[in-house]
């Protein structure tokens, strides 16, 4: 401690001593430029001030501590250290650099001395004490935090400032009396000592107590501010409050009724039926458009710099004004109404984000089931249909209002039932009100003649499905607590055991609603769970020998809205399912070359991707591996049997659908078509047709004849049927090895080969690519046995094809004209209040890099100039030592003279004495 | 004997001890023929221990040079010094033992005991070859060849696989004078086989044939060949073992004798797969492979794909004139190729043979044709490999770039390129376009599509790898395709009614109405 403190001293006092020598170093140095007249608030340029000489003969300075030694040192591989202990230091006196040695070495020695030392224990003190003995009591200096104020108690003062004196203790110490001994001045201490520490105890367990107090406390009002959040809108929680707290007075009510009241929020007016639908269409339309832009393969980026980049014309003010901007409304009244274009809100809707996208679902429904009826011919079967289907959709979006509700009371649910019945009754009337509104809605998109029919029919529906509804909802709430979500699919077929279909629909539906993600923290991932159990649900069921085709829709339906929810992690299943097919189908082609066409669910699972997913996408995460694995399928598995027939044709209407909006190419479809139509031509006497097929196609082979007719006679007459999904299946029902399923086998071919055909009539090589079709059909597969179904197929490709070829025009191929990169001419651009004062406007980004090129030149041209500066320092350096060097050598030169003219005088002196002499 | 039903360790340890009687003195010497007895026996260890003795036992004394190896005559004048006697009795037990030894070599099933009795014989050729007799060297190099060829014969079995053994056999090559011995010896055993077999010899003979010469290291250019089994008398003279040029000759004969045989298809392919680099760069005269090549050339399918690349490494490397060399190649480009196992080799070599710009521009062209007329065939996985060989061709031949960019010319009303026309030269492809090129521009995968729409621009000067598109394979690209992932995945807007909608175009092709519905319809 003691060292530390001199050691700083010594370092501001050095440094003080050092600018002390900076500034004094030569008075001649120091120039100042002294001002004429000091103005207030003037900067002073950087050479008004300063002293140039002082920081010249500084830098020489440092040059020679560090340069010259450098350059000094140059030649010389070794150096000197001086590791004597404060030989460097100039501030120490010789006598403290001796005891500075000397206490090194006993340090040393002591080290070296006290390695095998045993048993020494050095007693450590302090003011005479052992630490030792100190250590006992935990603060040594406990008296003086004795109060908060820090003073001493009134008590100890008295005596033992003074001493007592004549009030010797006379009543205090009457227990000790016994003694009739003076206590002694140690023995007064320690008890000082021990009463101060048992008066610190108690003031720590008192704090301590209050501390549990205060948490216990907060317990409880967590406790019951979650009880009271739940029940301040319901009226009947407040006597409940009461009771648990009877002495809270009305005011402390008051209060926090009002602070906890669940204050009215504004909400928008309701819209009309027209804005619904136009917001709708609007929104559709926004989609398609989206998709279009997908389709394409553009992502946003590429849109905005497409922005970016667009024409910028000489007339341009670049002021960032655009014509196409009909955002721009003019202010204008009429009877005091803010006039308003239609569609327009003031606003933009604030509605609580639950509702919305129910509500627009359900729409949505409307307005596309509504589509569907223009569309569609009066098909009064599929009509009605819909109608049902939309209806049970309406009442599942009717029944989660209603969960919700529930939901908000759910630990109420109790007492609710008490009352159920007529609150029950309540909700339905408005059920019914809001039911007929939605009807409406409904209505109002549909042709304006037949609207007052279709009303009451639909009234007549309602009333009979809310029957209906009513019945199931009651059964299910007798019978299950759905406020639990599967965490598996065994607890899901657990809960769904001997369940109809419809019920466990329902089920589905509770479930889901139960776990809205508005309603609690973690139902988003308990739904993205669900998701993911259905769709293992769904292989299940696709699996079953008679594919429950309605559970499937069902289903499908609950996975569609599932993946609405949470797209990304929803993307993730399915790919992780389609992953795990694909890997179980791609070993076995790696093993074998070939494989067998994969299960039911797998193909059901193309299918459902292209239900939840856009298959137009230029590339989508899903969509474009799911069909890298049906191309796979397609060339891949060879056909052996009906049911390979039936897959192969399975895959290549879901790839029909896969590509029907973006018409993109699918070779593949078209190689399995040929090779189908191939497996249909009658091969006579073992000579293959010259016709080419492709693998997993062969000319010849056991399976060559699989489509071929063995009843030719008498099947002009069979009627075709569309095929069904049974044959998908690895046992199927039905027997295909029928007549039957061969006709509608080639009739679905030649379908498929006429919607392709239809689909890729602008490829420029359509020639080539149906060609070895039309060949096929023209000269080998006559068709002449077959219903006339599927010779009127035939005769529409081919006539499809001829009428193609003979409109074709073959025009040469060229790239792709590049657009010519317009000049820029821009009109000089005038700052209309430029400041030269001011910096240049430009991003915070621009500015720093402008800092940064400004400072790395600086610093360049400084480094710089120290270089040269060293340059010329060394220069001067040498030239010096030459100089000294030449001196020496003259010096030296003009002793040797002069000692040799001297010799020379002395010779001829004596030379002349011999003469004389002589 | 009774120690027929004795435990055959036991008979094992008694071969053992008799083994060292031999050694020791003359006395014991008829426990030679029990051990040649023993040496038949059908346990694997009774077997196994009287090889090994037989070995020990001729290895010393062929040291001693007790044992005569002369002709036996029978009996002369000489039969009366029992010393000689002795010695040619010891001879014709070499001659049994040697017999067995070979008889275990090409018949029996356990292929250890095969290996046992290959090193015992090896060990003898060495003994045999540091005592030679003075017949025996007919050359500096004092190998036994004689028995050599025995071994070679016995191990080239027509009946057996002896891969296993051949494996063994494959530490010895690093001996020069064994590798060149196997290969004169393998030359005139094939020429033995093949006259004897006067149509074709069997496949397991061809196969082990194929084997050896496989296994054999051949040493390269200017390396050290003074590595011998058996020494030579003196050690610094020339003999041919270390020659270079008489190895390889050795080796072209060898190989040339073995593919004048009709080989299997598979052996065929698995020869022609290892024929360029490891026998023609070893050959002294790879010209004489010619014949081979041209015929596997012409046999079609898989077999001319393979034969190709031999024949490319001769046209390039040892100036063969093949003149319908390109022609043939332009046969070979048919649908099925993108459907076979060697495809990306294929492709390689194509590429390779396509290298060269001085190639005639219609040539080009016919090639750039053919293969966008074959890509409409071709599985998902090939078309970038096939797009990017277009567009490299396309850059190599800049006068093939009207195919894809035609600055004039009005709209054809057919094709004018003719896929049947067997010659290049003939078949229009110069005024023809790549408008199937131009329709993979709308191919289902984002990665072809955008590679076909590479080629509607103007080519960038540097030619793309082809390397990394040759052995593209499905699972690849569908890996490669789950892992991009964007951050937002876009879902259908369209909401379904259930998995099959009313509109889609599965409405007339499948029946997807539930079937409890119809039934429904049925009851009520």
């Amino acid at each position: 401690m003691k060292h530390k403190h001199t050691s700083k001293a010594d370092f501001v006092r050095k440094n003080k001593k050092k600018a002390q020598t900076d500034v004094k170093s030569n008075p001649f140095e120091v120039r100042i430029n002294r001002q004429k007249h000091n103005v207030l608030g003037k900067k002073l340029r950087r050479f008004d001030k300063g002293m140039p000489g002082v920081s010249r003969s500084k830098a020489i300075k440092k040059r020679k501590a560090t340069l010259l030694q450098e350059y000094q040192q140059r030649d010389k591989r070794n150096q000197f250290v001086d590791r004597r202990l404060g030989e460097n230091d100039p501030e120490m006196t010789l006598e403290d650099k001796m005891l500075q040695r000397f206490a090194m070495e006993r340090k040393t020695h002591h080290e070296k001395a006290g390695a095998f030392s045993l048993n020494e224990d050095e007693e450590l003190t302090h003011f005479g004490q052992s630490l030792s003995q100190i250590e006992k009591f935990e603060e040594p200096e406990s008296d003086s935090e004795d109060d908060a104020t820090g003073k001493l108690s009134g008590e100890y003062v008295k005596e033992a400032h003074f001493g007592g004196f004549l009030t010797k203790k006379a009543s205090k110490d009457s227990g000790e009396e016994k003694s009739d001994k003076p206590k002694s001045r140690q023995e007064m201490i320690e008890e000082i000592i021990a009463q101060s520490k048992q008066r610190k105890h108690e003031r720590q367990n008192q704090k301590e107590q209050t501390d549990d107090l205060r948490e216990k406390l907060d317990q409880q009002w967590t406790d019951q501010l979650h009880m009271l959040v739940k029940k301040t809108n319901k009226k009947e929680s407040q006597p409940k409050e009461d009771k648990v707290k009877p002495e809270a007075d009305d005011y402390d009510i008051m209060v926090r009724e009002l602070g906890f009241e669940i204050k009215a929020k504004a909400s928008d007016r309701l819209k009309t039926e027209d804005e619904l639908a136009r917001e709708e269409q609007e929104r559709l339309q926004k989609l398609e458009a989206d998709r279009q832009l997908r389709m394409k393969g553009l992502t946003q980026e590429d849109i905005r710099q497409q922005q970016q980049n667009r024409h910028v014309s000489a007339d341009d003010l670049d002021d960032g004004f655009d014509f196409i901007r009909p955002e721009r409304l003019q202010l204008a009244y009429k009877d005091g109404k803010l006039l308003l274009p239609e569609g327009k809100e003031l606003m933009p809707s604030t509605s609580d984000a639950d509702q919305k996208p129910i509500r627009r679902k359900h729409h949505s429904e409307a307005a596309s089931g509504s589509e569907a009826d223009q569309s569609e011919d009066e098909d009064k079967e599929g009509h009605s249909d819909e109608e049902n289907s939309d209806q049970s959709e309406g009442e599942g979006s009717d029944q989660s209002e209603e969960e919700e509700k529930d939901d908000d009371g759910s630990d109420l649910e109790s007492e609710r039932s008490s009352d159920n019945d007529s609150e029950e009754e309540q909700e339905e009337e408005e059920e019914d009100i809001d039911n007929e509104g939605s009807e409406e809605e409904v209505e109002e998109d549909r042709e304006e003649k037949d609207k007052r029919e279709q009303k009451t029919q639909a009234m007549e529906k309602t009333s009979i499905s809310k029957k209906e509804r009513k019945a199931i909802a009651e059964a299910a709430k007798t019978e299950l607590s759905l406020y639990f979500s599967p965490e598996s699919l065994k607890d899901l077929m657990e809960l769904l055991e001997g369940q109809s279909y419809d019920r466990q629909l329902l089920i589905m539906n509770r479930i889901r609603k139960c776990h809205h993600p508005s309603l609690a923290e973690g139902n988003r991932k308990k739904l993205q769970n669900l998701f993911s159990i259905l769709l293992e649900y769904f292989g299940k069921l696709a699996n079953q020998s008679p594919v429950a085709m309605e559970m499937i829709d069902g289903l499908t339906i609950h996975l569609y809205e599932l993946a609405q929810q949470s797209p990304g992690p929803s993307a993730d299943t399915v790919q992780t399912v389609l992953k795990n097919k694909y890997h179980k189908f791609d070993s076995v082609c790696q093993r074998k070359g070939r494989a067998v066409y994969p299960a039911v669910d797998t193909l059901l699972l193309f299918k459902l991707v292209s239900v939840i997913f856009p298959t137009s996408d230029f590339r989508h995460s899903v969509v474009t591996p799911a069909m890298l694995f049906m191309a796979q399928i397609l060339t891949k598995c060879p056909v052996t049997s009906g049911r390979d027939v039936a897959c192969g044709l399975f895959v290549c209407t879901v790839f029909l659908q896969y590509v029907s909006l973006s018409k993109r190419f699918v070779p593949e479809v078209i190689n399995y078509l040929q090779g189908l139509l191939y497996l249909a031509v009658k091969k006579e006497s073992r000579k293959a047709v010259a016709a080419e097929v492709v693998p997993p196609f062969k000319h010849t082979g056991a399976q060559g004849n699989l489509l071929v007719l063995q009843e030719p006679d008498d099947s002009g007459s069979m009627s075709i049927e569309p095929l069904p999904l049974d044959y998908l299946s690895k046992n199927p029902v039905q027997d295909t090895d029928t007549d039957d399923f061969r006709i509608s086998a080639t009739h679905a071919t030649l379908q498929l080969t006429n919607m392709f055909a239809n689909m890729y009539k602008n490829l420029p090589a359509f020639h080539e690519i149906f060609s070895p079709i039309s060949d096929l059909l023209s000269k080998h597969l006559l068709l002449a046995a077959y219903p006339q179904e599927v010779q009127d197929g035939r005769s529409q490709f081919l006539q499809l094809v001829t009428d193609h070829h003979s409109q074709a025009t073959y025009p040469p191929l060229q790239y792709e004209k590049l657009k010519p990169k317009p000049l820029k001419l821009y009109e000089p651009k005038f700052d209309e209040d430029y400041n030269p004062e001011r910096k240049m406007k430009g991003s915070r980004k621009q500015k720093e890099k402008e800092r940064l090129l400004k400072m790395h030149k600086r610093e360049m041209k400084g480094a710089v100039r120290e270089i040269r500066k060293d340059a010329q320092f060394l220069a001067r350096q040498q030239l010096q030592e030459q100089m000294d060097k030449d001196a020496e050598r003259k010096r030296k030169v003009k002793e040797i003279m002069h000692h040799l003219s001297s010799q020379e005088g002395e010779c001829k002196q004596i030379a002349k004495k011999k003469i004389k002499i002589m | 004997m009774s120690a027929d039903d004795a435990n055959p360790r036991a008979i094992a340890e008694d071969i053992k001890r008799k083994t060292k009687e031999v050694l020791q003195s003359r006395e014991h010497a008829n426990n030679i023929t029990d051990i040649l007895e023993t040496a038949q026996s059908d346990e694997d260890v009774v077997t196994a221990a009287s090889l090994s003795a037989l070995q020990k036992i001729f290895s010393t004394l062929l040291g001693r040079k007790e044992v005569y190896r002369g002709k036996l005559k029978g009996s002369d004048e000489e039969l009366a010094d029992p010393k000689k006697q002795y010695s040619r009795w010891l001879g014709q037990c070499y001659i049994d033992a040697l017999e067995i030894l070979l008889h275990r070599l090409a018949h029996h099933d356990n292929s250890d005991i095969k290996e046992l009795a290959l090193l015992a014989l090896l060990k003898l050729v060495s003994a045999e070859g540091k005592h030679p007799t003075s017949k025996s060297g007919g050359d500096q190099s004092n190998f036994p060849l004689r028995l050599f060829q025995l071994i070679i014969d016995k191990l080239m079995s027509s009946e057996a696989d002896q891969s296993t053994v051949i494996g063994r056999f494959q530490d010895y090559f690093q001996y020069d004078d064994i590798r060149l011995f196997t290969f004169v010896s393998l030359h005139k055993n094939l020429r033995t086989v093949t006259k004897e077999f006067t149509r074709q010899p069997p496949d397991t003979y061809l196969h082990n044939v194929h084997t050896l010469l496989t296994q054999v290291q051949m040493p390269g250019e200017g390396g050290d060949l003074s590595n011998l089994y058996v020494s030579p008398t003196d050690p610094e003279a020339e003999c041919r073992p270390k020659q270079l040029k008489e190895q390889r000759r050795a080796f072209t004969n060898a190989w040339l004798s073995f593919l004048k045989n009709k080989l299997p298809s598979s052996l065929y392919r698995q020869v022609l797969l290892t024929l360029d680099q490891a026998v023609i760069p070893l050959m002294s005269s790879p010209k004489l492979l010619i014949d081979f090549l041209t015929q596997s050339y012409n046999v079609g399918g898989a077999i001319s794909l393979l034969a190709l690349n031999g024949l490319f490494t001769l046209i390039y490397k040892h100036n063969l004139d093949y003149p319908d060399f390109f022609r043939k190649l332009y046969a070979l480009f048919e649908p099925s190729v993108f459907h076979v196992k060697y495809t990306a080799r294929f492709f390689h070599l194509a590429d390779v043979f396509l290298t060269s710009t001085h190639i005639p521009a219609y040539l080009a062209a016919a090639f750039i044709k053919r293969l966008s007329r074959l890509s409409l065939s071709a599985p998902v996985s090939s078309l970038q490999m096939v797009l990017v060989f277009i567009s490299n061709l396309l850059r190599r031949h800049p006068n093939c770039q009207v195919l894809v960019h035609r600055s004039s010319g009005e709209g054809l009303g057919s094709d004018p390129y003719d896929e049947s026309e067997p010659d290049p030269a003939k078949c229009k492809a110069m005024d023809s376009s790549l408008w199937e090129v131009k329709s993979f521009q709308h191919h289902f995968h984002p990665d072809v599509s955008q590679a076909a729409l590479l080629l509607g621009k103007p080519l960038a000067p540097l030619e793309e790898d082809l390397s990394q598109h040759l052995e593209l394979c499905t699972s690849e690209m569908f890996e490669k395709d789950l892992t991009t992932k964007s951050d937002q995945v876009p879902l259908e807007f369209h909401v379904p009614k259930g998995l099959f909608g009313p509109k889609d175009q599965f409405h007339n092709i499948w029946d997807t109405e539930p079937p409890t519905k119809k039934h429904k319809t049925v009851t009520s």
